[in-house]
């Protein structure tokens, strides 16, 4: 009986570790970009741009930044993301769908804060 | 034979997690999908293979098999079913199956919620994981394997240490020991990042925030139940003793809070990348020093396992750990360069630094406290232990900081602020400072450390209270009721006014600190039965006495009529039991408890006629240190629930990759 309990709980594990190699195709890498290539600085440097927007938004929503340092603020990261737009090299198309996700994104902080909608025009300030 | 198939299940485990090791890391590196796959799945099948040890060890307890040497050591006949929960992991050998089993779900978990979202990141992560697995598993395999036979059959065990046998221990040990664990997670994922060579982007941010709530909110609530315990039952009064094994869970503690902050400035800013991992790595470290003291290691402490060899092996672990480390961050270190800089002393990330440094420092001073007792076994062939004086004078001040800091940063904008707009922000909380110290002060307040301590706590208060109201009048304008929109405001930024809330937690629990550790009135009585006595507001008589023999133990309950003025409170009992077997003897306070003050009473040895020596405490605002718990509890899941509703879609730079089959 002993036997048959430490045969059981041998076969489990190597039944899970077997079963990779068995089925085909079990998991699949992407080509990763090197973290030190030019498209990953960009990604980065994107990324931190729609986050510092985000705050921004967030902080002026709570009342934490004036209508002054909140201009500068944002007009400094979406200079930032239409240098990072341009140097890609992105279609018309694609730039003009980028800059309506950041509306969203943008209006999203400020209804979950303020509780509704800015008002129109505001929103505009996005693109 | 159930229990032999539990010690068989032992080594298979140690033997898959080993392989899960080699597997997901030489997987990951040699970019070779199918063995990276085969590590995880066989790490997901460690925690099944390790329920049959843990079934089998909890079977012999039920069953009373004392041929099992753990079980026999740590049972016996007389032990109520129910602890056989906290005998499982009363003894060495015991508990570390038990933080194994945890361990192994906690990696599980991590590695499950990691392998879509990071793809790259996880097998190096597993693999880390399943290090640390092996590790507990070979030391319990080959030092301390809680399913070792006797040669020889006792009719009876020795039982349960009698310190342990308390309700909070059903709690606080667990909890503790999956803390210090658990920190385990989020070094891994940091760590992992960075093998994967992804460390310089912020992919792995998100979880490794969400692990590092979770191992902060175990660390927290570990100690909170630890500081009740040691106030319950270990009848001196107070809840924490600055002992090794106390300071032991403590020193991650405090590296994690600074994670849990810092964390948060490279998800928002992309900066403090390598500080990030230094603060987890630190952590670790401590965490895995925690764990060194704890078994066996040479700092003498009240309530480690006794000394012996396997702590040396956990040293032994942990700075291999930290060689290897440093090794990854050394080889990583150009990649996590942020390209953002700190654009003024005034904001939000230098309150972070500042905030950070000042954790650090308590940690590494609770450190040096800590180990100080070998240094100077070393260097001056005597032991001198660094007592509560110490921390005390040194980690108070750093505290105190810290509050202040915790009022002033999450006011302050991220980037910059000029000082007119700071003192915009801070105005409220400063006055409502200024106006509870000259409240304190009217009423006779006079110990300036407590008014200070007290006034930062006011500035932390105010700050929240103060962006809530401007948030809910905001709503409340737009046609929402105010409950429905404070509601709605705590929910739509979770991360944020879950973090509020915990900070109001912290401040709950320092006015416990601050009104025991400055207003605890202690005194003795020596008391026949009959007897009356007085002490800060409170009367109480000695009424009666009752003495019961069980079979481990001689138990004495002395019971007294308690009185606020003319008002009777009722009747409290306070207990002494004596345990003929451990040579010791157990006591039970009786406690009063109010948000105002404790009445604390615990006896020392009764003569025959029931007289003692009874020690009295009155021990002002304690309560909010406990009710402190349930606060951090729902603040820290509000930190971390998802969002209700659909999330905008994530903007990304359309970044093209190819999907290859390797």
């Amino acid at each position: 009986m002993l036997v048959l309990i430490v045969v059981l709980l041998a076969l489990l594990p190597a039944a899970a570790i077997l079963y990779p190699f068995l089925k085909k195709g079990a998991g699949a890498y992407y080509e990763d970009e090197d973290e030190t290539s030019t498209a990953a600085e960009l990604s980065r440097r994107w990324d931190s741009a729609i986050a510092g927007l985000r705050n921004t938004e967030l902080e002026h929503a709570i009342g934490s930044l004036d209508e002054q340092s909140y201009a500068l603020l944002r007009e400094q990261y979406m200079t930032e993301a239409a240098l990072i737009m341009k140097t890609m090299d992105l279609e018309e198309e694609q730039e003009q769908a980028l800059r309506d996700q950041m509306d969203t994104q943008a209006r999203d902080v400020r209804s979950r804060i303020l509780g509704h909608e800015s008002p129109p025009g505001e929103a505009d300030r996005c693109g | 034979m159930f229990v032999d198939a539990g010690y068989v299940a032992l080594p298979i485990a140690m033997i898959v997690s080993g392989y899960a090791v080699l597997a997901s890391i030489l997987g990951a590196w040699q970019r070779v999908p199918a063995l990276a796959l085969s590590g995880r799945y066989g790490l997901y099948t460690v925690p099944a293979i390790l329920a049959v040890s843990t079934a089998a060890l909890v079977y012999a307890f039920v069953s009373h098999d004392f041929s099992v040497k753990y079980v026999a050591e740590n049972s016996n006949l007389a032990m109520r079913p129910s602890y056989t929960w906290v005998a499982f992991y009363a003894g060495n050998a015991g508990s570390l199956l038990f933080i194994a089993i945890v361990f192994s779900l906690l990696a599980v978990g991590a590695v499950a919620s990691m392998a879509k979202r990071l793809p790259y990141t996880s097998p190096y992560a597993a693999g880390l994981m399943a290090v640390f697995l092996t590790f507990l598993l070979g030391v319990i395999v080959f030092l301390a394997n809680p399913l070792e036979r006797l040669d020889f059959v006792p009719m009876d065990g020795r039982g349960i240490n009698p310190l342990l046998v308390h309700f909070g221990m059903f709690i606080h040990p667990p909890v503790q020991m999956t803390g210090l664990v658990s920190v385990a997670v989020p070094f891994s994922i940091a760590m992992g990042a960075m093998l994967a060579r992804r460390g310089g982007r912020d992919e792995w941010v998100d979880l490794g925030r969400v692990w590092g709530m979770v191992s902060w909110l175990l660390l927290t609530v570990g100690l909170l139940l630890g500081s009740w315990w040691a106030y319950t039952i270990l009848g001196w009064g107070g809840y924490w003793a600055w002992d090794p094994v106390e300071n032991s869970a403590l020193m991650p503690w405090l590296a994690m809070t600074a994670f849990v902050h810092s964390i948060m400035v490279q998800k928002r800013r992309g900066m403090f990348r390598m500080w990030n991992i230094i603060l987890i790595s630190t952590a670790f470290f401590l965490a895995q020093m925690g764990m060194f003291i704890n078994r066996g290691g040479p700092v003498p402490s009240v309530h480690s396992f006794a000394q012996s060899t396997m702590g040396w092996l956990f040293l032994a672990f942990m700075v291999a750990t930290l060689l290897g480390s440093l090794a990854a961050f050394a080889w990583r270190v150009p990649t996590l360069r942020s390209r953002e800089r700190l654009d003024s002393a005034l904001s939000r990330e230098s309150a972070f630094l500042i905030q950070n440094a000042l954790f650090l420092t308590a940690a590494f001073v609770t450190l040096w406290g800590t180990v100080f007792p070998v240094f100077s076994e070393v260097s001056q062939g005597v032991t001198i232990t660094v007592g509560e004086p110490f921390f005390n004078r040194v980690n108070g001040p750093i505290l105190l900081a810290i509050v202040v800091m915790m009022g002033i940063g999450p006011l302050l904008p991220w980037r910059r602020a000029s000082w007119s707009k700071a003192f915009s922000l801070l105005k409220y909380p400063l006055a409502a400072a200024g106006g509870l110290t000259l409240i304190l002060a009217v009423a006779g307040v006079r110990e300036p450390l407590s008014l200070l301590a007290l006034a930062a706590c006011a500035v932390v208060v105010a700050g929240i209270v103060h962006e809530w109201i401007r948030g809910v009048l905001s709503r409340h304008r737009r046609g929402e009721s105010y409950p429905y929109a404070f509601i709605r405001l705590l929910s739509g930024n979770r991360p944020r006014y879950g973090g509020y809330v915990v900070h109001l937690a912290i401040i709950m629990l320092a006015l416990g600190v601050i009104g025991s550790s400055f207003y605890s009135v202690q005194r003795d009585f020596t008391m026949g039965i009959g007897d009356s006595a007085s002490i800060g507001g409170y009367t109480f008589k000695y009424v009666d006495i009752e003495r019961t023999s069980y079979a481990d133990r001689e138990e004495i309950i002395a019971y007294f009529d308690l009185y606020e003025g003319d008002s009777h409170l009722g009747v409290v009992g306070t207990q002494r039991s004596i345990y003929p077997d451990f040579q010791v003897g157990a006591t039970r306070a009786a406690i009063r408890s109010t948000p105002l003050k404790d009445f604390y009473i615990v006896p020392s040895e009764f003569a025959d006629d029931g007289r003692a020596v009874f020690r009295v405490y009155v021990n002002p605002l304690v309560w909010w240190m406990w009710a402190s718990g349930p606060v951090l509890l729902l603040g820290t899941m509000l930190a971390l629930s998802p969002r209700r509703g659909p999330a905008p879609a994530r903007v990304s730079i359309p970044i093209r990759t190819r999907a290859v089959r390797i």
